[in-house]
């Protein structure tokens, strides 16, 4: 157990002592305000046809609790599925794989911290959520334990799971990287989607965000306050929710004081720890000890970084003598004398490429390449489909999901100088601005155009052209998002999961306002092709500005 | 104490082998080793530390399996890998602590433990700042301490010397040779006067094998009378360069002062030379070229 905890507070430390550790914190508390909006806001996150309960802390308690436990289990892997990968990645984990450290002390001690960091955060929310009881002045009489239970047997359990599964998703290889990211979302999506309501009381237990527990027991509660309140007819909705036309909601207002927590109720929380706990023994099971040779899937040589010369006296010259073979032939007479002048002629004689195009191609190379014979498999059955079925199938859902597949190819946009480390060499190159940037933008368009092509294709066939541009749109925005999260992030992660968020939310929707490729022909005949233009525009601007940082810096 | 590598085969995705039935016995002592880029070092080292697993064979520590039981050489095994990082936000105290938690060392043992080795590495004015804020010498040091904090009777380490002063260099050499008497330590490395000055045997590796193994005296031995220095004008020396072994070039007022090594004289005006051990190297290193091709 000391391990776990050294494992636990070593990387615990790690990641609170960050300045945006700090910032999450604050997000935390504004998290707490937004989720308690005033009655007569624009948006509700939690109403019962019509009805919530007052704030007082068992509402706000319950409300914050559900909130967070939603926001944050999707949230909270993001943020916490790094850790294993920074002692690969730092070689820490080369040292600690040289220690009697066993795998299940290790992968207990990184969940923990997962969970610790998590619960850190929910802490914040707990706190705000009490000041903003007060805030909102609805109930001055504070009720700790309705505050605070809710956060304990709803958030917590759910969090454990999002640490054990940010912890499982970095053993595996196959999810350690962007494909885990998509992956993860897209289970969450089923999770959240899939409610218990309508089924047996005792069907809120399969929730894991536990939110269907609180559900069930706030429309009981609302059917006591308002008898023509029928929990299956009236319907509720939790999240977000804007009233069409920009009108505001006038809720009407009932007293709960809270969920009575049965023995039942606790028991079914607990058991979502133990399948947490479940899932990070599976972690420890398979996890590879930082040797690639143990992992799941096949070996692979260790990345290194470059290796010194030989370091002699003269080392140049032995260097370069015994490179070349020429130990080998002690006494044998020069054969590659010429070969090596004329190199030398040939690196005196070389001058400054101006042109874009070979730039551009070798981007393209770099963003499409190492994918394998699988994905260009599926990619080309996309293709076909977008040429040979109906066009309605061909808007949905054939363009989404054709520009949904190349997203790990994109998100390595705009960072990958600086994750491969080749930022300095890139950066010290000739205008880095005027001709790099741009030619990873065009290259992220390029993969856009081409497997979106086939769509194109049908869109101008049948005369289309609203349709086309908004296609158009959506090809020079996907790049431009790609390009300055990669920038101003250094990493994959943020437009993965903005992308995704944006993608479900707009195209996959059906939602004309955030419909960024054309998928709806409302949204293609609207101002919103015209808005991604200009969201590209400034995002491309975004870009460049924090390249010209990074260059300078 | 000894620890016995036996036809250690590793094989690497794409038919890539980095070792090929090396084979190897030690006893206490510094063991240099020695070789060129993919000569199969690192995976030599990471074998030994337990990192990675070789694809056959054999290695065994006081007659233990390693490979069957890992923890027995890990509780008394100390690793500086060539590249590793540290968590930038902790202070050396912190992160020392952390490993030693890792390694097993009791609480106790470990704090004064940790003091003693940031003295030893010259960090105890700036135990509580965090690494982030380190250079890349001092981290080495950090990586150096943290390598000995089990107090280890095998020591592993790869490039130690990488990005230290030079009296931090030689402080880190005389530290190796202080600890070499009761313990097995190997050392990898690119620079050769480290090699020279702190290693008790050599181990020169090549292309996964294992080419030679001997005293430096011995090595040394092996090319008396055979470097040799000659006196060429600038023009000339890629002409050289082609027909020798060079090892080493000095341009005076005179001309051109090139170090070959070579069995027969390559000219009748060339002196012979004390040899060094980079001589003997090179001289190893291409005859083992010469017969393999």
């Amino acid at each position: 157990m000391t391990r776990v905890f050294a494992v636990a507070r070593a990387d615990f430390l790690e990641r609170t002592r960050r300045y945006s550790f700090l910032i999450t914190l604050l997000v935390m508390i504004w998290g707490a305000y937004v989720f308690l909006p005033p009655n007569h806001a624009r948006y509700a996150t939690f109403e019962l046809g019509g009805h919530r309960g007052i704030y007082n802390s068992a509402w706000v308690g319950s409300l914050v609790a559900m909130l967070s436990s939603v926001f944050l289990s999707i949230a909270g892997f993001y943020l916490t599925k790094n850790t294993v990968e920074r002692d690969r990645r730092t070689g820490v984990g080369q040292i600690l794989a040289a220690t009697p450290l066993g795998r299940r002390a290790y992968v207990f001690g990184k969940a923990l911290s997962n969970f610790a960091v998590l619960s850190a955060m929910v802490a914040a929310l707990a706190v705000a959520s009490l000041g903003m009881q007060l805030v909102r002045g609805e109930s001055r009489s504070i009720d700790l334990i309705a505050l605070l239970s809710p956060f304990l047997l709803i958030t917590l359990p759910a969090l454990a799971l999002t640490a054990a599964a940010a912890v499982l998703f970095e053993v595996f290889r196959l999810t350690r990287g962007g494909f885990g990211n998509v992956l993860f979302y897209l289970l969450f999506m089923v999770m959240f989607g899939v409610t218990t309501a309508g089924l047996k009381p005792e069907a809120a237990y399969l929730d894991p965000l536990g939110k269907d527990i609180l559900i069930r027991d706030a429309k009981a509660a609302c059917a006591v306050a308002y008898p023509e309140y029928q929990p299956t007819r009236d319907g509720m909705s939790v999240g977000f929710h804007f009233r069409s036309n920009n009108r505001i909601w006038d809720l009407k207002t009932f007293e709960w004081k809270g969920g009575r927590w049965s023995a039942r109720d606790v028991a079914a929380r607990l058991a979502w720890m133990l399948v947490a706990m479940g899932l990070v023994m599976i972690a420890a099971w398979r996890f590879d000890r930082f040797d690639e040779a143990r992992s799941p899937g096949r070996e692979k040589r260790p990345r290194r970084g470059a290796q010194p010369a030989l370091l002699l006296a003269n080392g140049a010259d032995a260097e370069i003598a015994v490179a070349n073979g020429a130990g080998a032939r002690l006494t044998a007479p020069a054969r590659e004398a010429p070969a090596r002048r004329s190199l030398g002629a040939r690196l005196l004689g070389a001058t400054r490429a101006t042109a874009l195009a070979p730039l551009i191609g070798a981007e393209f190379a770099l963003l499409t390449r190492g994918q394998n014979f699988w994905w260009y498999l599926i990619a080309a059955a996309l293709i076909a489909l977008s040429l040979f079925l109906p066009l309605a199938a061909v808007r949905m859902p054939v363009l989404p999901l054709l520009w949904v597949w190349p997203v790990l190819i994109w998100s390595a946009m705009g960072s990958r100088e600086v994750r491969n480390g080749t930022d300095g060499l890139l950066f010290s190159s000739a205008r880095p601005l005027r001709r790099q940037l741009p030619a990873a933008y065009l290259a992220g368009v390029g993969v856009a155009v081409l497997i979106g092509a086939g769509v194109a294709l049908r869109f101008t066939l049948a005369r289309d052209f609203a349709s086309l541009g908004a296609w158009g749109a959506g090809a020079l925005f996907i790049p431009a998002f790609a390009l300055a999260s990669g920038v101003w992030t250094g990493g994959r992660k943020m437009f993965e999961i903005l992308y995704l968020v944006l993608w479900y939310g707009g195209p996959m929707n059906q939602t004309p306002e955030l419909d960024f490729m054309g998928v709806t022909a409302a949204g293609a005949a609207s101002r919103t092709p015209m808005i991604f233009l200009g969201v590209a525009l400034a995002l491309l601007i975004l870009a460049a500005v924090g390249r010209t940082r990074q260059i300078r810096s | 104490m000894d620890l016995v590598i036996e036809d250690v085969v590793k094989r690497y995705r794409g038919d890539v082998t980095a070792l090929h039935g090396f084979s190897l016995a030690l006893k206490p002592g510094v063991l240099g080793l020695l070789g060129p880029n993919g000569a199969g070092k690192s995976t030599l080292m990471r074998i030994l530390a337990t990192v990675t697993r070789p694809t056959s064979g054999r290695v065994t520590w006081n007659g233990t399996d390693i490979l069957a039981h890992p923890d027995t050489l890990r509780e008394v095994l100390g690793y500086l890998p060539q590249d590793f990082g540290v968590y930038p936000n902790l202070s050396a105290v912190e992160f020392l602590e952390y490993l030693a938690a890792a390694k097993g060392v009791p609480r106790g043992t470990a704090r004064q433990r940790i003091d003693d080795l940031l003295e030893l590495v010259n960090l105890s004015s700036v135990r509580d700042r965090p690494l982030g804020d380190y250079s890349g010498g001092m981290r080495q040091r950090v990586g150096i301490a943290q390598a000995l904090l089990n107090d280890p009777r095998l020591l592993i380490v790869d490039e130690p010397t990488a990005g230290l002063d030079p009296e931090e260099r030689v402080r880190f050499r005389n530290l190796l040779s202080e600890l070499s008497g009761e313990r097995i330590v190997i050392l990898s490395t690119h620079v050769v006067s480290d090699v020279e000055a702190v290693a008790t045997e050599i181990a020169l590796i090549a292309g996964g094998r294992l080419i030679q193994r001997a005293a430096p005296e011995q090595l040394l031995r092996e090319v008396e009378g055979k470097v040799w220095e000659l006196r060429v004008a600038s023009a000339d020396l890629p002409a050289v360069r082609e027909r020798h072994l060079v090892c080493g070039v000095l341009r005076r007022g005179d001309g051109a002062h090139v170090r070959i090594v070579s069995a027969q004289s390559p000219a009748p005006e060339a002196q012979t030379l004390a040899p060094t051990l980079e001589d003997a190297y090179l001289y190893h290193l291409a005859a083992h070229r010469a017969a393999a091709a």
